[in-house]
């Protein structure tokens, strides 16, 4: 930086190519020397009131006698201004950096130092119930997209100094704020480090959401179907993993928190399982296991059975099951791809759609698709209940969504094409992916497979709680772990 | 992703438990007819009890020295190395086309009877190629979902046929030759002692009771077969091949009748199981690239089997218990030279 | 790289040579459920009544001298998708039991589409015309057969018993139902020589 104010705001100037949204106040301070000053913001990322009430009128007010230079920058820091975050800068990037972030920096003439105010006010939406992860009995507070407050939604809930929050930078032009965190007596080192690692070796331009993110922290670089890398929109959800010892990645930004490693196990664990009475939990997750196989297997087992082997069905679904496809046009195997694709055609256009329009939507599917279509002979009414049920099953666990109906058309092309002989090899497949595949070192199906005895009083089943408190788990202890 | 973490003992005896039921679930004319229950359980206490000492040189190589066959073969010479490499590899290749055969052959027969069989094999080494690309330690975690289904599989079967149990006057007979034949086919997952040998490097917490328990639990599972076929099928059971199949067939709960598509379910995924980690020992033997490896090897397999499909007498030959048996006594008597030469201390594997 | 290639090859080679053209598809499948054997002058008849929605029931007559004969001709010949693992009962008239009783039960043990547990019981020629009327007849006729075993605990009503019966040796004969059609459905118990010819108790 240099002395000359001119010459500092001159360079500021240039850095931010007069962009619109700079703004430069220059102040002339109560002193004996004329002491000159200068506050620069960004438009919008400023609370105008705090700035006012904390940095412009204790400024403007406070008599600086003969102080200039470094004294001067000293002195506002020291005892004039009242807010609580101040921070020296004395490179022009890094200023820049802390007025894109909200904060006001004060540059003073004969200074070549810059003091960053934290008087952060820009808009953002608050803390709202998360609309993914919905819950009968637990918090409705969901993460929101300022950082901090993300923070701040853990930190209430592990009061304790072992809770650590590594804040990094990614993203080259985006210059994108995240936050590692972890539970230093839980969290092992070298998982820490790993992250940290993938994280750094990110080399995008631009992290504009944490789904950007997720690819790099994979350890196979995201090119399995399922994911090695949770995202949750719950801070009860986050604490509960980081006691378990994983890593947070909170992304500016982003209503919704990365967790390291995640397992298939995980996918079937609710917040609600740990509030509902053992029991039922147990009954709730045992559906969802039931569930997840029914969808992903029961479109391709009825075209494998439809198509080679018609026997395997009840007589009393046999006949009802032909009569209904004999008077369609298109083989099974087409007719259960091409509801399968309408149906995923229908369910985007439900996600996009305004929702003032939701309604056309619904009517539409319901009426058109449904009806109109099976009583006009193009498709057949069995076909259809099939992969309705298949459907609304895959909603039980909605993480895994998009394994599942990646999985449910590979069925359906196999048992269509080969039979239910082509199905056990396409799962034998698919396990063997599962099984060879890892999460930060850790076995995607661990609990399972490696089996785990201790870890199962909280998969299928959910022990009661003194069971549970009795050994906790900690991630890093799954049996098979790998070294990075 | 290949894994490199070691993995359990326990599973890789499990897993090869759950290949050795392949023995029976294909079994196919290859007992002698009219032979007694006594003479029949005797010949399976045996058979498999020969099993277990046939592990024996592998087992105590790995207690007491903590080495499989791929550490002593990384002490040899060149040429050492490489004879012995190939006596594993072709008796592994070899175990793996027999059981490829039966499978095939019960496939086309039972199943998809219009199919023609070098495609089953194609897509069936297919996969097994994959599988044993990604390592021993996915397959003996795949054999876990395994046990899982094996266990529901075999419930439903042995539990539906019960009602079929009729205990008649059980008569004696049966000779010598008869047990002899019966001996030489209940020592035929002997190959398990081969591939745990090369394979049990990748193993931690090795136990002897391990091999003992895995016995008795494939003896007891030959037993109980035996019994259901002899009382729940009787004669019926000499009518066509593969008798474990029909057994599924008079399986009956209620209104449901026939479990025949999950006996075909757990026969295939337990010859899957048998040839990917064969193809994975045979992997850890030859070295070299894995991918490739991974490819050579079930190539060699179609080529085998598109010769045993064409020519009768390849086919008797590679289908010959008799044949399996001496292959297998071979390999275990070169595990037991090896090991016998292999110096008594500790290595730790990389 | 050079896997993703071989596993495309792979696929686009294999996958369409995998049988797509030996789907038995399940609209246009033949489902033989029941089977009757009865003579007519000097031919003898098998009847395969086929599953389907219709009131009436449906089946093709082929006229063979054995049981093989008549299943080769029927998936061959006359209905090509034809089907006999859904196969519940097989009715022999009487009068021919002999030696058909014992053929087509050791046909039926030696071919893998057979279920073991498929129903086989003699019957009246009577009962075989009121087959090709009533649609309900082979479901009553099941009933009959479950009620008369669960009364009766060595009789045999399928294959698997018939063929062990059979295949006993020493055994003079056995028990198996005989459906009388006469007056109302009645499953009644009947001696059968082993090989000879049947006598009513």
């Amino acid at each position: 930086m240099y002395t000359s104010l001119n010459k500092n705001l001159t360079q500021l100037r240039l850095m931010f190519a007069d962009s619109a949204d700079l703004t430069i106040r220059e102040l002339r301070l109560r002193s004996d020397k004329n002491a000159l000053a200068a506050l620069i913001t960004i438009e919008g990322m400023c609370d105008k009131e705090v700035l006012a009430a904390s940095v412009m009128n204790p400024l403007l007010a406070f008599d600086f006698g003969s102080k200039t230079g470094d004294e001067l920058a000293a002195s506002v820091r020291g005892s004039v201004l009242s807010s609580a975050e101040m921070i020296e800068v004395i490179e022009f990037d890094e200023a820049a950096n802390y007025a894109v972030s909200g904060f006001a920096v004060l540059a003073f003439d004969g200074c070549k130092k810059m003091l960053a105010v934290g008087v952060q006010g820009y808009a953002f939406r608050g803390v709202e119930e998360p609309e993914s992860e919905v819950v009968q009995r637990g918090s409705r507070e969901g993460f929101c997209e300022p950082l901090r407050i993300n923070m701040s939604l853990i930190r209430r809930r592990i009061k304790s100094p072992d809770l650590v929050f590594e804040l990094m930078s990614v993203g080259e032009k985006s210059k994108t704020q995240l936050m590692l965190c972890y539970l230093k007596s839980r969290a092992s080192e070298k998982l820490i480090q790993t992250v940290r690692t993938r994280v750094e070796n990110c080399d995008l331009e631009a992290v504009l959401g944490a789904g950007y993110l997720s690819e790099y922290l994979e350890d196979d670089g995201g090119k399995s179907i399922f994911s090695g890398v949770g995202i949750s929109e719950r801070p009860d959800t986050v604490c509960g993993k980081l006691i378990e010892g994983r890593i947070a990645v909170i992304v500016d930004g982003t209503p919704a928190v990365m967790i390291v490693p995640r397992l298939f196990v995980e996918e079937f664990q609710a917040v609600d399982d740990y509030s509902n009475r053992p029991y039922y939990a147990t009954f709730i997750r045992a559906l969802k296991y039931m569930a997840i196989i029914v969808s992903v297997y029961l479109p391709g087992i009825y075209t494998a059975f439809a198509q080679y082997h018609p026997e395997y069905f009840p007589t009393w679904i046999l006949i009802k099951t032909s009569e209904s496809i004999s008077h369609t046009p298109l083989p099974v195997t087409l007719e259960v791809l091409l509801i399968a694709f309408v149906y995923e055609i229908m369910k985007e256009a439900g996600l996009r759609i305004p929702k003032s329009l939701g309604h056309a939507v619904s009517i539409v599917g319901a009426l058109v698709i449904g009806e109109s279509a099976v009583n006009a002979g193009i498709i057949s009414a069995s076909t259809l209940m099939v992969v309705a049920v298949a459907a609304i099953c895959s909603y039980v666990t909605s993480p895994l969504y998009p394994p599942v109906m990646t999985l449910r058309f590979l069925f359906i092309i196999v048992g269509g094409m080969i039979g239910l002989w082509g199905i056990v090899l396409a799962s034998c497949v698919v396990v063997i992916n599962m099984c060879s595949k890892t999460s930060l070192g850790i076995p995607y199906l661990s609990s399972l497979s490696p089996f785990a005895r201790r870890t199962m009083r909280d998969v299928v089943l959910r022990a009661p709680w003194k069971t549970l408190s009795k050994h906790t788990i900690r991630v890093q202890n799954f049996p098979e772990t790998e070294d990075e | 992703m290949r894994i490199s973490v070691k993995f359990s003992s326990a599973r890789l005896m499990l897993t090869l438990l759950l290949c050795g039921m392949s023995v029976i679930l294909l079994e196919n004319y290859n007992l002698a007819a009219n032979q007694s229950l006594a003479s029949r359980m005797l010949s399976i206490a045996s058979g498999v009890g020969l099993c277990i000492v046939l592990f024996l040189p592998a087992a105590i190589l790995r207690k007491n020295k903590n080495a499989d066959i791929c550490d002593v073969l990384k002490r040899k010479n060149r040429v050492s190395k490489t004879v012995f490499a190939i006596i594993f590899a072709v008796y592994l290749i070899f175990t793996s086309e027999y059981f490829l055969l039966k499978y095939t052959d019960m496939f086309t027969k039972k199943y998809y009877t219009d199919a023609p069989e070098w495609l089953i094999a194609v897509l069936f080494l297919a996969v097994c190629a994959y599988a044993a690309y990604r390592g021993a330690n996915a397959v003996t975690r795949f054999s876990i979902f395994l046990f899982g289904l094996a266990l529901i599989v075999y419930a439903l079967i042995f539990g539906g046929a019960a009602g079929e149990l009729k205990f008649s006057g059980e008569e004696l007979g049966g000779g010598c030759d008869g047990f002899i034949n019966d001996l030489l086919f209940f020592v035929t997952p002997s190959f398990a002692a081969v591939i745990f040998s090369l394979t049990s490097g990748y193993t931690e917490k090795f136990c002897l009771r391990h091999i003992f328990i895995s016995g008795a639990a494939l003896a007891a599972f030959f037993a109980a077969e035996e019994i259901f076929e002899r009382f729940a099928l009787g004669a019926y059971a000499n009518q066509q091949e593969y008798r474990f199949f029909l057994l599924s067939k008079i399986q009956r709960l209620g209104e449901i009748k026939g479990m025949e598509a999950m006996y075909m379910a757990v026969v295939t995924t337990s010859v899957f199981c048998l040839i990917a980690l064969s193809v994975c020992a045979v992997n850890y033997t030859a070295g070299g690239n894995v991918l490739l490896n991974s490819l050579v090897f079930p190539v060699i397999l179609l080529v085998l089997h598109f010769c045993a499909t064409s020519f009768i007498s390849v086919r008797e030959i590679l289908s010959s218990v008799l044949v399996l048996d001496i292959f297998s006594g071979v390999a275990v008597a070169a595990i037991l030279l090896l090991a016998v030469g292999y110096p008594n201390e500790r290595r730790n594997h990389a | 790289m050079l896997r993703k290639i071989l596993c495309f090859a792979l696929c686009f080679c294999i996958l369409p040579l995998s049988g797509c053209s030996k789907a038995r598809h399940i609209d246009s499948a033949a489902l033989a459920e029941t089977i009757t054997v009865e003579r007519r002058g000097s031919a003898k008849i098998y009847t395969f009544y086929l599953l389907s929605g219709k009131e009436k029931p449906w089946g093709i007559e082929i006229e063979a001298d054995r049981f093989e004969e008549a299943k080769r001709l029927a998936e061959t010949v006359y209905i090509p998708n034809m089907s006999m693992a859904k196969l519940k009962l097989m009715l022999i008239e009487q009068e021919i039991a002999e030696p058909q009783l014992f053929e087509d039960v050791a046909f039926a043990a030696s071919d893998a589409v057979f279920s073991p547990l498929s129903y086989v019981a003699l019957c009246d020629s009577a009962l075989l015309g009121q087959m090709k009327k009533r649609k309900d007849l082979p479901e009553l006729i099941e009933k009959e057969l479950i009620l008369i075993k669960n009364n009766n605990e060595n009789i045999n009503i399928d294959f698997l018993s018939v063929f062990n019966e059979f295949a006993r040796q020493g055994s003079g004969g056995f028990e198996m139902t005989f459906v009388n059609s006469e007056k109302e459905l009645k499953a009644t118990r009947v001696f059968v020589k082993n090989r000879g010819f049947p006598g009513r108790e």
